[in-house]
């Protein structure tokens, strides 16, 4: 059984800002915001981990993006975790590499008002097209108006 | 040819199906019993509640209300449970403080024309602070605390007062207690906050 | 793109659907009878749940996510507890391991056996359809005896379960498996023998390992097309690494495959069931773990429902109540792949390529096809429904 720490921290290299291992099983990387789509290709097409999921946060002083990768082999979760500014958030889109991440981001950006430069298809997804602008449902001072 | 092979066991089990009676049962028009442990209605016991809340505090779809009503000197308060908002997961019977307050029956058939035909609730008498007024608990969830804690109880004074209560000791603890409140007040039914008051209020000044 | 769609017909399918129970949208852009192009649009069904979450105390939040969806109604709290407990880094006694891994595999199998039905009416089995749901009734009446409903099981609780398996329910269990595996044993070889379903769904909706791995999917809809996951062997917990079963996988990844897969995981699911009650039979147990607080932390929890991987994300700051809750339900993964099995498929076979997803996410009844130049509504979905089952005609007649 590798030790996927350790590979990671390997393939990842200076990339790495921060690695919390919270148990044999999950392991959370923070990396910087500009390096998420090279760190992306590299777990998902080099390590060849299967992408599951992204979530968004709002935090008290920054935003949150984290994006869930599986390791299927080892029974491993790993999340980068990268951290946006609180005035104009806004990170690169992963389209390319992860061409399923579409609904996600354009979850995120409906829901928290997460910019993501480069999407090819910005609209809105679960709300009603006609949404205001400037309202953002999950954001922790909206309380449904 | 494979199609005539398959065709014999779906023929047994359609000539099966032809002659066994329908699945489903009859109801409305014959009674069903659901099995033993069915989680259907919930509903108080008057005898056994002790109104301290608990159930209203846990419900997930805040289908128990809690009414707390002073006025002209008696305190009630009333535990109703909505059986339209209720979504009859049992997390009341589980954190019921005596185990047997609240229980879910097996009803399932409540549909109803009225909602006041549907509504159960339970009421008790509440114990107020003579200073100020402030809910402490009801009469019987004092009584029950204190019969839990056996001797260590005698240590709180409204603990004592209730067990006085329980077994009919008369008390003249009756009237309003007129500020400024002093260290003789404090066996009298008073709050914490203005237990503290009269503990550390002057003792020397006049009434 | 913005060609075709000025010269091809779109044949929007939504928001209302029979095939499931929840609304969702399709276009389907068409030339002729094939279809080139879909787009799916989601959030008739939104209910705001995650925000719903953070107000919500930690005991509550499982009968919260429990209303999700009515027929995975158990992955959403076991994925949630599963989170939790990673978080908190506890043990779940061993009895309430077991009980959790009946409760999830019972519900795997009155999953399997509706789309079996769903999938039958769709192609004008209708014998299937009303068989595989009587099949499926001894099943819901366990539960309603085990747990008190017949959904919507209110059995889970974080450090464990909330109520027992009594010994006295154990026997009627058994009788039901017994009963259950002869009658799957008839469906799967009704549906692998039959040369008309071979023809109509060999070779349908192919999804290939890249799509797989491009949209992220999971479950039967993943191990049709050959790639080897499955949570509960992958990233073990509950009692699975404590019992013997294996993982179904096929090769060609179309709708035939689909519906072995799911067929053989009933009897794999069966297998893990009958395995526990032995482990749990007249033995007594705690079946929940005390638990005081939630610290500051945050944990991730997965559960392999029907239909995939159920993925909860939870982060605490130590209060009451979940600062952030993510949940991804299986079929967020799995929908997205109908923009590739569909494309050079024909309209017929479009209601069949998505009951295939099973997706547990969308439901569309009112299925209209537009002519995209002179605007006028040509054909609705019961017009969809009849194609697919003219098709099925033909191909008997032929064979």
């Amino acid at each position: 059984m590798r030790d996927t720490t350790v590979l990671l921290k390997e393939k990842l290299g200076d990339k790495v800002k921060e690695v919390k291992v919270h148990n044999n099983r999950r392991i959370y990387i923070t990396v910087d915001r500009k390096d998420i789509k090279e760190c992306a290709r590299i777990i998902f097409k080099d390590l060849d981990a299967r992408y599951i999921i992204a979530t968004g946060i709002e935090n008290f002083d920054n935003f949150e993006i984290l994006y869930h990768f599986g390791l299927d082999k080892d029974g491993v979760i790993v999340a980068l975790r990268v951290y946006l500014d609180k005035e104009k958030p806004e990170v690169e889109s992963l389209v390319d590499i992860v061409p399923g991440i579409s609904y996600i981001e354009r979850e995120m950006w409906e829901l928290l008002g997460i910019n993501f430069t480069g999407h090819p298809d910005m609209k809105h997804f679960l709300l009603r097209d006609d949404w205001g602008k400037g309202n953002y449902p999950l954001r922790k001072g909206n309380n449904g108006e | 040819m494979n199609v005539k092979k398959p065709k014999v066991r779906e023929l047994k089990e359609a000539i099966k199906g032809l002659f066994s009676k329908p699945y489903t049962t009859e109801f409305p028009y014959k009674p069903h019993t659901p099995p033993a442990r069915y989680r259907g209605k919930p509903e108080y016991n008057k005898d056994i509640c002790v109104g301290c809340g608990a159930c209203f505090q846990v419900c997930p779809a805040k289908a128990i209300e809690m009414i707390d009503k002073i006025e002209n000197g008696s305190a009630t308060r009333t535990l109703i449970h909505h059986p339209s908002q209720c979504i009859f997961c049992g997390e009341c019977e589980r954190n019921c403080i005596t185990g047997e307050g609240i229980k879910l029956t097996t009803k399932f058939d409540i549909a109803y024309f009225e909602e006041k035909d549907t509504l159960n609730s339970v009421e008790h008498k509440l114990i107020t602070c003579l200073h100020c007024g402030t809910v402490i608990g009801t009469e019987k969830h004092l009584q029950w605390v204190m019969k839990r804690l056996g001797n260590l109880g005698f240590a709180q004074p409204v603990l004592l007062t209730q067990l006085m209560e329980t077994l009919k000791i008369k008390t003249d603890f009756e009237e309003k207690v007129v500020p400024p409140i002093q260290r003789t007040d404090m066996l009298k039914i008073v709050c914490p906050k203005c237990r503290r008051i009269a503990f550390i209020s002057d003792e020397k000044k006049e009434r | 793109m913005e060609n075709n769609k000025k010269k091809k017909v779109v044949v929007p399918i939504g928001p209302y659907h029979p095939l499931l129970e929840e609304p969702e949208f399709f276009a389907l852009y068409c030339d002729g009878e094939t279809v080139v192009d879909v787009e799916w649009q989601a959030g008739y069904n939104h209910r705001g749940i995650e925000k719903l979450s953070e107000s919500k105390h930690w005991d509550q939040v499982p009968f919260l996510v429990e209303r999700i969806c009515g027929i995975c109604s158990t992955s959403h709290p076991f994925a949630y507890c599963n989170a939790v407990e990673d978080l908190l880094g506890i043990k779940v006694p061993e009895r309430a391991k077991y009980i959790r891994s009946i409760i999830g595999e019972l519900e795997r199998l009155h999953s399997h056996l509706l789309w079996v039905g769903l999938a039958g009416h769709f192609l004008g089995y209708n014998t299937v359809f009303m068989w595989a749901w009587k099949y499926r009734e001894p099943v819901l009446d366990m539960f309603e005896i085990i747990t008190g409903n017949r959904n919507h099981y209110a059995m889970f609780k974080i450090g464990g379960v909330r109520r027992n398996i009594e010994n006295e329910d154990i026997p009627a269990l058994r009788k039901v498996l017994s009963e259950l595996k002869g009658q799957i044993e008839m469906l799967t070889g009704a549906v692998l023998d039959d040369p008309v379903l071979a023809a109509r769904l060999k070779g349908v909706g192919v999804l290939t390992k890249e799509h797989i791995k491009n949209f992220g999917a999971v479950g039967p809809v993943a191990r049709a097309s050959g790639v080897d996951i499955d949570i509960r062997r992958d990233d073990p917990y509950s009692a699975y690494p404590l019992v013997e079963w294996k993982v179904i996988t096929t090769e060609n990844g179309d709708v035939f495959d689909k519906a072995v897969v799911r067929l053989l995981e009933c009897f794999e699911s069966m297998k893990i069931i009958s395995q526990c009650l032995d482990a749990i039979e007249g033995k007594p147990g705690d079946i929940c773990a005390e638990v005081r607080e939630v610290p500051e932390g945050e944990g991730t929890g997965r559960h392999e429902a029907p239909r995939g991987e159920c993925f909860h994300y939870i982060r605490s700051d130590g209060a009451n109540s979940p600062v952030r809750h993510k949940i991804r339900a299986p079929s967020y993964t799995n929908i997205p792949t109908f923009k590739a099995s569909c494309i050079g498929q024909t309209i017929s076979d479009v209601a069949i390529i998505l009951a295939g997803v099973d997706p547990c996410y969308c439901c569309t009844e009112r299925v209209a096809v537009y002519d995209a130049e002179k605007k006028k509504k040509m054909y609705d979905f019961n017009y969809l429904v009849e194609k697919s089952r003219e098709k099925t005609e033909l191909l008997k007649k032929e064979i």
